[in-house]
């Protein structure tokens, strides 16, 4: 901040001149260039009064990064509705995604969590826009395949979105961009495209394959949340909790496929190439929506996160359930991560094969507890967890908190870990 | 003193003075591509605010003399070429005067390049401000606010800390604060994410966010930067944090029973006046989408008097050694009834009129300098039909 009477600008451009030519730095003005680094000081301070501007403190990381806290705790998101068009249309951001300003034509914009290069974003234009036809064959020429005739067209699954008919599509080959000048291999694009008389719309996921195939499920839930402030939702209702499919729609089911979304019910999931191949073989499946338990007597359920399945709350500790693909790490793997973010020496192969087994999955399931070790004051004084380690996924359940309510909630746990079951 | 005089003959010749147009000449060419793949900023800095640059012609690299440097040995010439070491006769003061506007003219250049400030203030209908930020500097700023709502603010320019990396931190003192500031990594264009139990990072996460750099942007104006920082206390006690360009409120900080905000920022300005946007007006083109013209209707508020102006496009507010040009509208995406935004870019230039003065002088030198030349020849048509 400079003052009216304040001018540090021309001698910081003299410095930069100085650092930009040996012959000034070493004959002309010697000693006047500034490394970037290294000591130096902040300015004298100025006082003065801002006009028409709240000075805001006191804001959480989540608040000034524009992820609230509630949102990100609950691993949903932060836009609750502020559209560019004047909240025109609303949304709910995805679990690790980040909103980003409106650009251009674009009326939603996210990145997704981790990852620079993969997008997002629903574009909002006038009209038929080019119309169905020409807007798919423009994104297949994007990711370097060739267009597809209008009876192929006419065979791509259809959904209803906002209230209309739209055409989902998945590709995968080379990323060429808009203009054309990309060349990344591996890319894939999951897009839904909605042509209307009035408006179309087109809710676009561009990244690289790996990535996009990971946010399936959050791209799902995006383009569910989606709704025009007319009442017109799509999103699940969540009401009460009793943890089981049959008896209220809080299940995983119900949260995370909303019905006006989902894929038709005969369609596999999605895959590269728009190829279904069955569920078994597909990395990409929506995990996440096929399991129920039975909550135990007093557990109070707690606030959705990232990963989680479910969150319990019992007399100040907390239990939750994450589901991972493949292996997960292994059982050795995230017990030893237990055991290190307990500050506890690491198990042995040996005493893993002695830990107590439970039926679970229709398999088995490894209990093992953990008290707090020396060296991580600040943990949780026990944790007590199940592992349920498959080759295609595996289900952890974490039970952490004080020592004397997880021995005393032991029974409520692995009744709870065995309730757990898929969906049919 | 042979060489010296060689060296006075050299700098003063004609031929340096047309190499130096040619030079110049190409660097404008070169500069030009190079915009297009790398945008107007870095075409600036590398042809134009350079004393040397190396040009990539293909694989061959081509070292050559910045547009800074060129300009430099140019204005030398002129003033040994064209007033020391010219004849003064009554012939050549046309010339003379003539070379005095164009050495006017770059040294217009030379203020404007080193001593104006140039930023924008953007603001919705209703809006008022009295700061302008810069398009493309960044700053750290801490900020107290005061009782009496005022602000104390000190601010380290981005010159001080735009190498810091790890292993070469950049230290910033406060002085008189209760902390100072320690930037471990800078990163001219970033992402902030939220570390997900699944997303790798290898960098610091900090309170579960982390810093993504990103490939520099064609337009700089796009670049949002970001930077890792510790605070450390007068104790000696330390707290890190992320500092982000595009952070919706400061980082929070507290010392001493003092509370700071910190934050990286836009260059900015005071501005001794406010400005209030009152209503702002765009016209398109028949059955477009394209603007025809813009303007803005403001109330410049200064001590205690108002004045309403109207801000276009041609026709700019000059207050107080600034001058706002209606530069631009927003969100590009808008549709009709939508609320607007209007950017007006503020320039503190103190050679802002120096162009006019110099081309006037220019003119006069000219018109003498032809006068004569008319003079002689109706003399020596004269002299002929006699």
């Amino acid at each position: 901040m400079k003052a009216p009477h304040a001018a540090p600008r021309p001698r910081q451009k003299l410095d930069a001149l100085c650092t930009k030519g040996w012959l000034a730095a070493l004959v002309l003005l010697p000693g006047c260039g500034r490394p970037g680094h290294g000591e130096a000081s902040f300015s004298e301070p100025i006082t003065y009064k801002p006009a028409g501007q709240t000075f805001t403190l006191g804001k959480n990381d989540s608040e000034r990064f524009g992820v609230s806290a509630r949102d990100f705790a609950r691993g949903t998101a932060a836009n609750a509705g502020a559209s560019a068009a004047g909240g025109k249309v609303h949304w709910e951001t995805p679990p690790d995604w980040v909103e980003l300003s409106p650009t251009g034509s674009r009326e939603a914009n996210f990145k997704v969590a981790g990852d620079a290069k993969t997008e997002c974003y629903l574009t909002r234009l006038a009209g038929i826009a080019g119309g169905l036809e020409s807007n798919i064959n423009r994104w297949r020429a994007q990711i370097s395949l060739p267009p597809l005739s209008a009876a192929e067209i006419a065979e791509l699954p259809r959904l209803e979105w906002l209230g209309a008919e739209a055409v989902l599509v998945n590709f995968e080959g080379q990323w060429k961009g808009m203009s054309g000048s990309e060349a990344e291999e591996g890319w894939r694009l999951v897009g839904l495209l909605s042509v209307r008389p009035d408006e179309s719309l087109f809710l676009k996921m561009v990244g690289p394959s790996e990535v996009v195939g990971a946010n399936l499920e959050p791209f799902v839930r995006l383009a569910a949340s989606f709704h025009d402030g007319s009442g017109h939702s799509h999103e699940a209702d969540t009401g009460a909790d009793t943890g089981s499919p049959t008896e209220a729609p809080t299940t995983n089911a119900a949260r995370e496929k909303p019905a006006d979304i989902a894929l038709p019910v005969d369609h596999p999931p999605i895959t590269p190439g728009g190829t279904p191949v069955p569920a078994a073989a597909s990395a990409d499946s929506l995990h996440g929506s096929t399991f129920r338990w039975t909550a135990p007597a007093g557990w109070a359920r707690g606030a959705e996160k990232a990963m989680r399945e479910v969150t319990y709350l019992v007399d100040g500790a907390e239990c939750y359930v994450t589901l991972l693909g493949g292996t997960g790490g292994g059982l050795l793997g995230n017990v030893t991560r237990w055991c290190g973010q307990l500050g506890a020496r690491p198990l042995s192969e040996s005493e893993l094969a002695q830990l107590q087994r439970i039926e679970m999955l229709e398999g088995e399931g490894v209990i093992v507890k953990i008290l707090r070790g020396e060296s991580a004051a600040s943990a949780p004084e026990a944790l007590l967890g199940a592992l349920c380690v498959r080759d295609d996924r595996s289900l952890f359940v974490k039970f952490v908190g004080p020592d004397g309510v997880i021995e005393a909630q032991r029974t409520a746990f692995l009744d709870f870990c065995r309730s757990l079951a898929p969906l049919q | 003193m042979k060489f010296l005089a060689s060296i006075v003959d050299a700098l003063s010749s004609l031929w340096l003075s047309c190499t130096l147009l040619v030079l110049l000449a190409l660097l404008t060419w070169l500069g030009t591509l190079y915009q297009v793949d790398h945008g107007l900023f870095a075409a600036q800095v590398k042809y134009f605010d350079s004393l040397f640059l190396i040009h990539q012609a293909g694989r061959v690299a081509i070292p050559l003399p910045g547009a800074t440097l060129v300009m430099g040995i140019l204005f030398v010439n002129l003033v040994m070429g064209g007033i020391v070491r010219l004849r003064k006769t009554k012939a050549t003061f046309g010339i003379f005067v003539t070379h005095i506007g164009i050495l006017m003219l770059i040294a217009a250049g030379f203020v404007k390049a080193y001593y104006s400030e140039d930023g924008h203030v953007t603001l919705f209908e209703g809006q008022r401000s009295n700061l302008f930020e810069s398009y493309h500097h960044w700053e750290v700023a801490i900020t107290e606010p005061l009782p009496s709502g005022e602000v104390r603010e000190s601010v380290a320019a981005q010159e001080d800390f735009v190498a810091a990396a790890p292993g070469q931190p950049a230290i910033l003192r406060t002085g008189s604060l209760p902390f100072d500031v320690e930037m471990s990594r800078f990163y001219p264009n970033c992402d902030v994410f939220p570390k997900g139990p699944m997303v790798g990072s290898d960098v610091p996460v900090v309170d579960g966010f982390f810093l993504q750099a990103r490939p520099l942007e064609k337009e700089n104006e796009q670049n949002v930067a970001g930077a890792y920082v510790t605070l450390i206390g007068r104790a000696g006690q330390r707290r890190e944090a992320i500092l982000h360009g595009a952070s919706r409120a400061p980082l929070t900080v507290e010392y001493d029973g003092r509370r700071f905000g910190v934050a990286l920022r836009r260059e900015q300005w005071v501005m001794p006046f406010t400005v209030a946007l009152e209503n702002f007006e765009k016209e398109d083109h028949p059955r477009m989408m394209m603007p025809k013209s813009f303007s803005s209707d403001v109330v410049v508020v200064e001590d205690s008097s108002e004045r309403k102006v109207k801000i276009s496009m041609n026709e700019p507010l000059r207050q107080e050694g600034l001058v706002l040009y209606q530069a631009s509208w927003g969100p590009s995406n808008a549709r009709p009834g939508d609320r607007l935004f209007s950017t007006l870019a503020v320039v503190r230039n103190p050679a802002d009129q120096y162009p006019l003065y110099a081309c006037i002088v220019i003119a006069i030198g000219l018109v003498m300098h032809f006068s004569l030349k008319l003079k002689k020849h109706i003399r020596h048509e004269a002299e002929q039909a006699a």
